[in-house]
């Protein structure tokens, strides 16, 4: 198995045998059998016994038989084809990415590189980051194939350790690059005949200006692997449930914030730190006492509770198709490894910090999700690799792409908070507005501990009173007034059965409010 | 074995001069049903009687004619198309054929009906306009050679009569015993166009889609061999008949067909619809019924002759009995009813079930391994598996396969294939097989991949031969990958295959679940058996996309080798003598080298093998990788530009960062040699190392612009010193060094 330079420049692929095989019905049967997933899950359309028209429709795209397509980035060229990498260190171009799936065509644009685990196209050129650099690969001879390996920014730590992977890049409005580092975990690599490495800025997301150098911007982080932007051009992050790390959390990253990690700390006394060094980190903590306590300590945006709302969140895409992917312009889509699933995010800012709602999307992926990008035509296009972990679904790798077929979902476009409860827009109008009741819109909150063990259940959790509710004029506005919020919790809403004048059923009857503020009346 | 009816029986010399012998002296024959021969002919108990009873009321279709006492019925068999026998049989055979079927073709189900003169001759006229539409596609001529081997082989001998001396090699020197029970005969096939004789063979469910004859699946050019072979005594000669084909003689056929009831158990697709056959009388008239029409010793005037001998009419008898007083009988139990199914189609002659069954020892002989070793798995190397519980095991999709669709196989090591029967007799049984080999205490398994221990990687870990691996790849292969030891069932289509349920079972204790199985109890007393089980299954699911299993993974498999191809192999990777930013260049010359993009220098060369991508590629530990090759050299450690003419340092100094170096990338060039681009105070290098064709070493080039007085460069080659950086006019200074 040489790896070779020189590829046919086009491959046909024959389609793969069915993505669905036997697994997947098998899966979700058990599924069912297991109320704390399933009901939290909540297909209520499902439980209502109607099949709404589907909204979205996936498609698995043939992929090539000469590379594994574990595929770990995706970078949308300004000519509509879609580079992607793999994790073996390649990178290959979809040339043909709105056509049908199964006529998929490929060519390999570069090769050699070092478990790439992004990809981003700015001025002209793609980027990716490797274990130990950010590269930009350029073709300057024109003949398709990348012959120039430019490292652009580099000088993270690595002591070779498996769990050191790196993310990225982006590049923020102001054309700053970004990269997050994850935590190593276990002992250094063994290097017979050279010396180790060490880790440094492990945890850490960096920052570099245009013609500046890599610094670090912000700690706390384990395994941020998404990393991206969202329509006003901030930058986000996801990481993984695990040690610090009650559940996986989306983290809008700002300079000098500590979010949680310890290991990230010893580096944080250092001079180039912008991050002031916590201290000794006090136990026995919910994740809103220590964001009171520990200096520096920010909350996440939003919290992805731990199974409801997959169990490892990936890549971060922004919409911003006008339209095309159905009524969810400009929020953000995020990727779930174990789950095999794509999770929707609304956020807005109160007092200036964004927090906001997560509710499921798509779920049934063929393999664990790591990236999506938006394609010229407003469809998504999802990569996927399950390898070192495990995730539902039937494949190991592959890539899909998801289309919105112009019917709208009945479903919540957004939650926001009011300073006395919360205000959801449906994407329809409801049916018989003046017949809904409080009782039909269930609320409770938690929260999470803040420790070294792994993850954290659902912590201090209440019932939230939905006192009485406000339905707008044009039906599509249902206003909660309640008592009991807590700021700093989780916020789970449940929906009773509940129909839209057009007579659909809800597609997900789920959502969850991370209500770091509360906002002042008025808002 | 003797019986008191003359049928073509294979004897030691010779067997089909029975048929001649019987074509000859008009010897009465009566139907061949396979079942019935086999489990019913000398049933001395009632039940057994009237199981065979029923068995021949189904083959010979009766319901066709007849509507059966009680509520209950059986299903009429799916008509035999005449649609182009025009094209298969010509007219005087097919005179010969109507007139008395089974003088002509002994054995045969077809009844006789009494005709008056020229009425077959009227028949005949009308069949033979039924031809094919279009000219078919020519077939193949065939091989009688291999037309003998594959009649033997792929399981034609499970129901058709064996050569003797047509016995594999590996049974020459044991006894022959002729089969027990009566083959099929093969009659007819004599009479056929040897055209389409192939296609039927080919495809003998688009005119008998009952199943009866199944499908082998043969390609055009094995059906033309098996047609050559079975026509390989020449075209027999047709007693003289003449047949006029008067438009009237047609029309009065035509007619015929419609009247004598042939439609009852014959389509024509004529596009003349002809009305459909007067039904007979009921069989739930009294008892004395069961003695006339059909069932008479000699049936007489318009009852179908079907030349029944005495016990088949004992059995029909006892048979209809039970059916008048038996308002359950034609409503089994499951396992019942799966016997009856596979009794008519008979499945028995390849499978055991329940005791009952399976290839018998003197067809045995003719079912061969294609893989040699296979001869150690004993019969189930070579004969058709027995159907324990099938309904529990298979999946819907893969009964599909084995029933229908073919592509169901998966053991690559028999020549004997599994037929096709056909949707339309098999699908309605699906469900009742599944209902007969429910298991009372369902096996729970989760497959749902979303438990930490559901890793692919544990599975395959399981799969192989190492680190406490189970290996059952000593004998299931597994993609391309024959088993290490002997061949069983690949496990390439587990998931699609095998009910998870069933897997479970079957890992938890085969013996159990597969009687006489060869499979040891790998998973018994384990105690993590059921997440063993779970970790198995989730690697099967995704094995098109995984890494195979120790043991089955060639080393060498992921091997990078350059001297394939024309430029060099340029691949990032932890390597040890280069470290964790490692960019090793594997030359197609086999010299090759690392740069550690970290310290900033070349690090290390080597000759032969280049690097093995395995870990890189698939390990999550991520083990550094190693030079495979020879001579392999750590370079000086001293960085290449100084400021001094000093001695080198030991320890080579600081390096990379420390050292104010900075690495800034690689190009590669039009050859895709890589040059290398690092930084130090106002230089900006180009570093290219490569093979040296001259001296069969290495070359190496710098090119470095920037200026700045005082450099020094110190090479890495063996007798290097220092010398100064000039630049010329143009700013630049080259440098180069060659070494071994």
């Amino acid at each position: 198995m040489a790896m070779r330079f020189t590829l046919p420049s086009i491959i046909r692929t024959p389609a793969r045998r069915s993505a669905a095989g036997r697994g997947l019905p098998l899966a979700l049967a058990w599924l069912a059998l297991v109320p704390w997933y399933f009901a939290p899950a909540g297909r209520a359309a499902e439980e209502a016994g109607t099949k709404p028209r589907a909204a979205y429709e996936r498609t698995p795209y043939a992929l090539p038989s000469e590379s594994k397509f574990e595929v770990s980035g995706i970078a949308v060229l300004p000519d509509g084809r879609a580079a992607l990498t793999l994790r073996k260190g390649e990178v290959w171009i979809l040339e043909n990415p709105l056509d049908d799936p199964t006529r998929a065509r490929y060519r390999k644009f570069a090769s050699g590189l070092h478990e790439p685990l992004g990809l981003t196209w700015h001025q002209g050129a793609l980027y990716t980051t490797q274990r130990s650099e950010v590269t930009r690969m350029e073709d300057r001879d024109g003949d398709g194939v990348a012959d120039t390996y430019v490292t652009v920014a580099a000088g993270w730590g690595l002591s070779g350790n498996y769990h050191e992977y790196a993310y990225g890049p982006v590049f923020d409005p102001a054309g700053n690059l970004w990269v997050t580092l994850n935590v190593t975990i276990g002992s250094p690599a063994k290097l017979a005949g050279h010396r180790g490495g060490t880790p440094l800025w492990r945890g850490w997301a960096m920052r570099q200006a245009p013609g500046g150098e890599l610094l670090p911007v912000a700690a706390g982080f384990r395994s941020p692997f998404g990393l991206g932007l969202n329509a006003e051009g901030d930058v986000f992050a996801t990481d993984q449930q695990g040690n610090w790390w009650g559940t996986c959390p989306l983290i809008h990253v700002q300079p000098g914030r500590f979010y949680g990690h310890a290991d990230s700390i010893p580096d944080t006394r250092r001079p180039e730190s912008p991050v002031k060094d916590p201290g000794v980190l006090p136990s026995g903590l919910t994740v809103v006492e220590a964001a009171a306590r520990i200096p520096g300590f920010a909350l996440p945006a939003v919290w992805f509770p731990y199974v409801k709302m997959g169990q490892s969140t990936t890549g971060i895409i922004c919409n911003q198709t006008a339209g095309a992917f159905g009524p969810f312009e400009r929020q953000l889509f995020i990727g779930d490894f174990t789950l095999a699933q794509v999770n929707r995010v609304f956020l807005e800012k109160v007092d200036g910090e964004y927090q906001g709602a997560c509710f499921p999307f798509l779920d049934q992926m063929q393999s664990a999700v790591l990236q999506m990008a938006f394609l010229k035509d407003g469809s998504m296009i999802v990569g996927e690799s399950n390898r070192g972990w495990n995730s539902l679904g039937s494949r190991s790798f592959g890539l899909e792409r998801i289309r919105w077929t112009g019917h709208v979902p009945f479903e919540l476009q957004t939650m926001e908070a009011t300073s006395d409860g919360f205000r959801l827009t449906f994407t329809e109008p409801v049916a018989a507005p003046s017949s809904l009741t409080p009782s039909q819109f269930k609320l409770s909150s938690y929260t999470y501990l803040y420790q070294q063990a792994y993850g954290s259940p659902e912590t201090a959790t209440q019932d939230v009173a939905v006192d009485r509710l406000k339905v707008s004029a044009d039906g599509r506005v249902v206003t909660l007034t309640c008592s009991g919020l807590r700021a700093g919790f989780v916020h789970q809403l449940v929906l009773g059965p509940l129909q839209s004048a057009s007579g659909q059923s809800l597609r997900y009857d789920r959502a969850y409010y991370t209500l770091n503020r509360i906002p002042a009346a008025g808002r | 074995m003797q019986t008191s009816c003359f049928v073509t029986r294979p004897v030691r010399s010779g067997w089909w001069l029975g048929c001649v012998l019987a074509l000859a002296t008009g010897a009465e024959a009566a139907p061949i049903v396979p079942g019935f021969e086999r489990f019913h002919r000398r049933a001395a108990d009632v039940p057994a009687q009237a199981e065979g009873g029923l068995l021949l009321m189904r083959e010979l279709n009766c319901v066709a004619c007849h509507r059966l006492p009680g509520e209950a019925q059986v299903e009429a068999r799916p008509r035999l198309s005449l649609a182009e026998v025009g094209s298969r049989l010509n007219p005087a055979a097919l005179a010969a054929l109507v007139a008395d079927p089974s003088s002509f073709k002994p054995g045969t189900l077809m009844p006789r009906t009494a005709l008056a003169p020229g009425q077959a001759e009227a028949l005949a006229a009308y069949l033979s306009t039924l031809t094919a539409a279009e000219q078919p596609a020519p077939v193949p001529p065939g091989s009688i050679a291999s037309g003998r081997a594959l009649y033997h082989t792929v399981g034609c001998v499970a129901c058709h009569a064996p050569e003797e001396s047509a016995r594999p090699a590996t049974a020459a020197g044991l006894a022959a015993p002729p089969p027990a029970s009566p083959s099929v005969p093969l009659e007819l096939a004599r009479y056929y166009d040897r055209a389409s004789l192939v296609r039927f063979l080919q495809d003998p469910l688009h005119t008998r889609p009952a199943g009866r004859m199944p499908s082998s699946h043969l390609s055009a050019q094995e059906a033309a061999d098996v047609a050559a072979y079975l026509q390989r005594a020449g075209a027999p000669v047709n007693r003289p008949v003449t047949v006029a084909s008067s438009p009237a003689t047609i029309a009065e056929g035509r007619r015929l067909v419609s009247t004598l009831g042939c439609l009852a158990c014959h389509t024509t697709d004529a596009a003349t619809p002809v009305p459909p056959a007067p039904a007979g009388p009921a069989l739930d008239a009294a008892p004395g019924g069961a003695e006339r029409g059909c069932l008479a010793s000699s049936p007489t005037g318009r009852a179908p002759d079907f030349r029944l001998d005495a016990d088949q009419r004992r059995a029909l008898r006892t048979a209809l009995e039970r059916l008048r007083t038996d308002a359950d009988f034609l409503r089994p139990e499951p396992r019942l009813e799966v016997a009856r199914f596979m009794a008519g189609l008979n499945c028995y002659a390849c499978h055991a079930r329940d005791g009952r069954g399976g290839v018998e020892p003197a067809r045995a002989a003719y079912f061969e391994v294609t893989d040699s070793g296979a001869h150690s798995l004993g019969d189930m190397g070579n004969l058709p598996p027995a159907l324990d519980h099938p309904g529990r095991k298979l999946t819907r999709s893969w009964w599909q396969k084995l029933l229908w669709e073919g592509g169901g196989e998966v053991r690559p090591y028999q020549a004997a294939r599994m037929p096709a029967f056909g949707r339309a007799v098999s699908e309605p049984v699906l469900a009742v097989w599944e209902k007969a080999d429910q298991r009372a205490e369902p096996v729970a398994i989760d497959i749902s991949g979303r438990q930490l221990h559901q890793r692919a990687h544990y599975g395959r870990a399981l799969m192989g031969t190492q680190d406490g691996g189970l290996g059952c790849i000593t004998c299931h292969g597994l993609r391309d990958r024959k088993s290490i030891g002997m061949p069983v069932v690949p496990l390439d289509h587990t998931v699609e295959r095998l009910r998870p349920e069933y897997f479970k079972e079957l890992l938890l204790n085969p013996q159990a679940v597969q009687p006489g199985t060869l499979m040891p109890p790998m998973l018994m007393g384990r105690p993590k058996a059921d997440q063993e089980v779970e970790q198995l299954w989730t690697y099967l699911r995704e094995i098109d996309q995984q890494l195979l299993p120790f043991g089955l993974l060639q080393s060498g498999e992921y091997e990078l080798r350059p001297e394939t191809g024309p430029r060099p192999i340029v691949f990032r990777t932890f390597l040890d003598g280069a470290g964790l930013q490692a960019v090793a260049v594997g030359s197609p010359s086999g010299r090759h080298a690392a740069f550690d993009a970290l310290d900033v220098r070349w690090a290390l060369t080597w000759r032969g093998r280049f690097l093995d991508a395995l870990t890189t590629w698939e390990e999550r530990a991520m083990t550094p990788a190693r030079p495979l090759g020879e001579a392999v050299t750590t370079l000086p450690g001293w960085m290449p530009f100084a400021r001094t003419l000093g001695p080198a340092p030991a320890d080579g100094g600081p390096t990379g960062a420390a050292a104010g170096y900075r690495y800034r990338g690689f190009t590669l060039g039009p050859d895709g040699v890589p040059t290398f681009h690092y930084d130090i105070e106002t230089l900006r290098v180009e570093d290219t190392l490569r093979p040296d064709d001259r001296s069969g070493g290495y070359r190496r080039t710098l090119v470095v612009r920037g200026g700045g007085a005082g450099w020094y460069f110190r090479g890495i080659a063996p007798q290097a010193s220092p010398r100064p950086v000039t630049f010329d006019a143009a700013g630049e200074a080259t440098l180069e060094e060659t070494w071994p």
